[in-house]
């Protein structure tokens, strides 16, 4: 009975993260796009897009047509395949916002949007040749959605790797100035959001193709989702939704050690 | 992409005004730069004229520049009157800061 009671509060917690993290993507998400209309800019747009289609409608879609055995088949399918779909769509969108934010002039960096748009393209192929959609949609199962789970990851890891990596150099740009603290703090948040999503997406991915199991099923799997859907959320929120007493000692902390 | 004009004409001077060779004075604004996580390529007039005040006058020093800060420092006040100063407005918007200002809700 204690065994069953703390495997509730286990998913209870993991529900809690999860949703925050969906909550944060959507009021996000929808505020990016509604900025992205304003200033008619392809970086706002790109980030808004993945937010909001990715964490805001994909992950709840897919939970829901794995979990709503009442509802009908076709209708089930129909989300299932859609939330597939959104949230290829939403991994390129990251792809593209770091080629366009941070390595606008590189080659390479637009190779590897259209790589990562080939192999989830070629990974969704895969399924519906093997298992069908179907079998991913409602199951959770097949290589092709496996493998297209795990391509989710790298648009992941190379936000944070970027956010992280320009974070460092706003640091050293604000010991003399030349840097808002603000937007400094802004990068960091971002790369440890994006970085909490990699994780997730790796763990559930590894799980799934190498042993087999469904890591958000798992005690385990739960208590991660927990603390870093949180920290994901919290971060996007601080990040793009800052409260003014955040910004405000976000700026005090820069002039103290500055000073 | 090619260094910005704000790091070839600094580079220029210091090796006009020390007896730096084109070699030595490239590679030790190149140095500050990194130290200050700015780059060549991006660096405009304004955020150079803060180098010369703030990190150049050490690394000249060590070098063994004679009055190191006052050569930077007046490399700083023409740089000023060399119109180098800021980015232009449509590169800036679409920086790195000058995105991630926007997605905050800053103009």
């Amino acid at each position: 009975m204690q065994l069953t009671g703390g495997r509730m509060r286990v998913e209870l917690l993991a529900a809690i993260g999860g949703l925050s993290f969906v909550a944060a993507s959507l009021v996000i998400g929808v505020r990016l796009l509604l900025l992205a209309r304003r200033t008619g800019e392809l970086p706002e747009l790109a980030v808004g897009l993945a937010l909001f289609l990715m964490g805001g409608i994909a992950y709840p879609m897919l939970s829901v047509a794995r979990l709503a055995v009442g509802w009908s088949e076709p209708l089930r399918l129909g989300l299932g395949t859609s939330a597939l779909l959104l949230n290829g769509f939403g991994t390129i969108s990251v792809a593209v916002f770091n080629w366009r934010v941070f390595r606008p002039g590189e080659r390479w960096a637009r190779n590897a949007v259209g790589a990562i748009a080939a192999v989830l393209v070629a990974s969704l192929l895969c399924q519906v040749l093997s298992g069908g959609l179907r079998e991913a949609a409602l199951s959770n199962r097949g290589l092709g959605l496996r493998l297209f789970m795990f391509f989710l990851g790298p648009s992941l890891a190379w936000a944070s790797y970027e956010s992280i990596r320009f974070h460092g150099l706003l640091v050293r740009r604000a010991r003399l100035g030349l840097a808002d603290p603000i937007v400094t703090d802004r990068m960091w948040l971002w790369g440890i959001s994006t970085l909490c999503a990699f994780v997730l997406n790796m763990a559930t991915s590894i799980g799934a193709l190498f042993f087999g199991i469904d890591f958000a099923a798992t005690a385990f799997g739960a208590l991660m989702i927990a603390p870093l859907g949180l920290i994901a959320a919290c971060g996007m929120w601080l990040a793009f939704l800052p409260p003014a007493s955040y910004t405000r000692r976000v700026t005090a902390r820069a002039a103290t050690s500055e000073a | 992409m090619a260094d910005s004009a704000a790091f070839g004409w600094v580079c220029e001077q210091l090796q006009r005004a020390t007896h730096l060779s084109e070699l030595e004075a490239r590679g030790t604004v190149r140095l500050a730069l990194k130290q200050a996580g700015l780059d060549a390529r991006g660096v405009s007039g304004d955020e150079m004229a803060v180098l010369l005040r703030k990190v150049l006058p050490q690394e000249l020093t060590q070098r063994a520049v004679e009055n190191a800060a006052r050569v930077c420092e007046d490399l700083a006040t023409r740089l000023k009157s060399e119109r180098l100063g800021g980015s232009d407005g449509a590169a800036d918007s679409k920086s790195v800061e000058a995105v991630f200002r926007r997605l905050g809700g800053g103009a």
